[in-house]
């Protein structure tokens, strides 16, 4: 009786474990380091650059590392302050 | 107007020859006797001596003397404080290096830093931008004809652009620290494209760069301020995205170790190098008060600096000079036993912009930033707290003394106490175990303007004197 439970305690493991992998996740492509989009952004023009950071997504309390060109950062930002001032308007 | 005499003169040459009238061939006679007639005056006027036009001291602008005379002239006047009238002198051998060399000839180079460098003394910001962006032009330039002119290049430019960024009374000064560090990123992908990724030629551009990560760090803990990054290396203020203190210091303790650790791949055929390697990070873990890594890497030092067959007692001698961090340059191997560090310890502060920051060694040869004068002699212990303890130290500052203070009063004092609590030590082994440093001689200048402001502060203060000392540094600066 005691080994059917361990048994069955090793397969719902293996299942919780399996199930924080996605397929989605394990093909992601490698993101690049803090080094790495330093030197990018040294040799190319201010709105072309890009920032990365950890961020939690509503979904997850996983934190994941997320990576933006600056000037959708930028167009986001005013996008919603604008919804903001037409709301309180 | 010219007939009358003229005809007078045929009619007297005419009378001479014996005519009474006017012969038939009269026009080529005329001409005849005008030319016999005039042929006397031509001569007199051929023998004359050449009339000497008025003299004039005329410059010679493709000579190469008259470019170094104004080169050593200008670097006498910056040298005295005359600014304006150096950048004068250095500008004209920036344009006579173009006549004699071409536009884009490198020998205008070095008069041109010097022009950025009194420019910089003038806080002309405009200028110092313009001509910035000019020096990186023609950088770019060479980088096609000579691959070393090119880095040469580049080091004076990330000098100047650091010495633009210590300047107290630089608005942006931030900007130009961030633009040296960019600059010094596009040198290594320069290194990179030429000469391959695993270049030891890389290894001083990245240590660069791990040292400006610890002046833009020193920035972000004195004053907040965040995104220099995306926002200031550039004229316009770009507004939109910003970062917390917190995440700026993880970005730059992270990118530091990231190119300590690429050094160390980098130099991995070298076991003493890449030993010492582990001392840097261990330095760089002490910096961001990461004290438990720290002392993980510098045991981890010791351990492969053994491995690699070097003697424990130099290890242990090397670990008992005091050393303050970061260190100006990359130490790639331990020094040799005779050579020790030189009593006592010294420590210029560069700026009030980067507390606890040293001058940086490429700044140490410019004459108009190392003249501190302003500082004391101390002597203190720095003492190990248990591994248990609850402080962010690992290393305590105690008994210290003043050996001697310039000027000696207490204002000084109190600075000099607070300033130097703000450095770092690496800590001292023996046998690979924590030791107290005792009886540690530290030799501490300000930074130049602490001698301006905070000199005329303490006299002022000691005269009772109610002055602004915005308006005194101004006052002494000019």
């Amino acid at each position: 009786m005691n080994q059917i439970t361990f048994g069955l305690k090793l397969v719902f493991l293996l299942a919780l474990l399996s199930a924080c992998t996605t397929p989605e996740e394990s093909n992601q492509r490698r993101l690049p380091s803090d080094a790495e989009v330093e030197q990018y952004n040294a040799s190319v023009a201010p709105e072309e650059r890009i920032v990365c950071r950890t961020e939690r997504q509503v979904t997850s309390n996983i934190p994941r590392r997320v990576c933006r060109y600056v000037r959708d950062v930028q167009e986001t930002s005013s996008f919603h302050r604008e919804q903001l001032r037409r709301v309180l308007r | 107007m010219f007939a009358a005499p003229i005809d007078s003169r045929y009619s007297r040459a005419y009378r001479v020859l014996g005519f009474t009238a006017v012969p038939a061939y009269q026009p080529i006679l005329r001409k005849l006797l005008l030319v016999a007639s005039l042929l006397p005056w031509s001569v007199s006027l051929l023998a004359e001596p050449p009339v000497e036009l008025e003299s004039e001291a005329w410059v010679n602008n493709f000579a190469q003397q008259r470019s170094e005379q104004l080169i050593s002239e200008g670097s006498r006047l910056l040298q005295q404080g005359a600014y304006q009238a150096a950048v004068q002198q250095f500008s004209e051998a920036v344009q006579i290096a173009k006549i004699n060399n071409g536009l884009q000839s490198r020998s205008q180079m070095l008069a041109l830093a010097l022009q950025i460098e009194a420019e910089i003394a003038l806080d002309n910001w405009e200028a110092v931008d313009s001509q910035l962006a000019y020096f990186e032009w023609l950088n770019a330039r060479i980088y096609g004809q000579n691959f070393d002119h090119y880095l040469d290049g580049a080091a004076t430019q990330s000098r100047l652009l650091l010495a633009a960024s210590a300047d107290a009374r630089n608005p942006v000064s931030a900007r130009y620290l961030i633009a040296a560090k960019n600059l010094n990123w596009r040198t290594i992908s320069s290194i990179e494209a030429t000469l391959g990724s695993d270049s030891e030629r890389l290894t001083p551009w990245l240590y660069n760069i791990v040292l400006v990560h610890f002046y833009q760090s020193a920035l972000t803990r004195s004053r907040g301020l965040t995104s220099y990054n995306y926002k200031t290396d550039r004229a316009e203020i770009v507004a939109g995205w910003s970062l917390s203190r917190n995440e700026s210091l993880r970005i730059s303790h992270s990118i530091g170790k990231e190119l300590l650790l690429r050094i160390q791949s980098i130099l991995a055929d070298d076991a003493e190098a890449a030993a010492l390697l582990n001392l840097h990070l261990g330095d760089w873990e002490m910096l961001f008060a990461r004290n438990s890594a720290a002392l993980d890497y510098y045991i981890e030092a010791i351990d492969k600096l053994r491995s690699a067959g070097v003697d424990p007692n130099r290890i242990d001698a090397f670990f008992s000079q005091p050393t303050i961090l970061p260190t100006g340059a990359l130490i790639t191997s331990l020094p040799e036993p005779g050579s020790v560090a030189s009593t006592p310890l010294r420590f210029e502060a560069w700026s009030s912009n980067y507390l606890a920051a040293a001058v940086p060694s490429p700044l140490r040869q410019t004459p108009s930033i190392s003249d501190a004068e302003t500082g004391a002699r101390v002597r203190f212990n720095l003492t190990p707290l248990s591994s248990n303890n609850s402080s962010r130290l690992i290393l305590a500052l105690n008994n210290m003394q003043f050996v001697d203070v310039n000027p000696n009063n207490e204002r000084i004092r109190e600075l000099i106490r607070e300033e130097v609590g703000m450095l770092q030590f690496r800590p001292r082994f023996v046998n690979g175990t924590l030791a107290s440093l005792d009886n540690v001689e530290l030799e501490y200048l300000f930074s130049p303007e602490w001698n301006l402001t905070g000199l005329r502060e303490s006299n002022n203060a000691s005269r009772g004197e109610d002055n602004s000392s915005a308006a005194d540094w101004e006052n002494t600066r000019r």
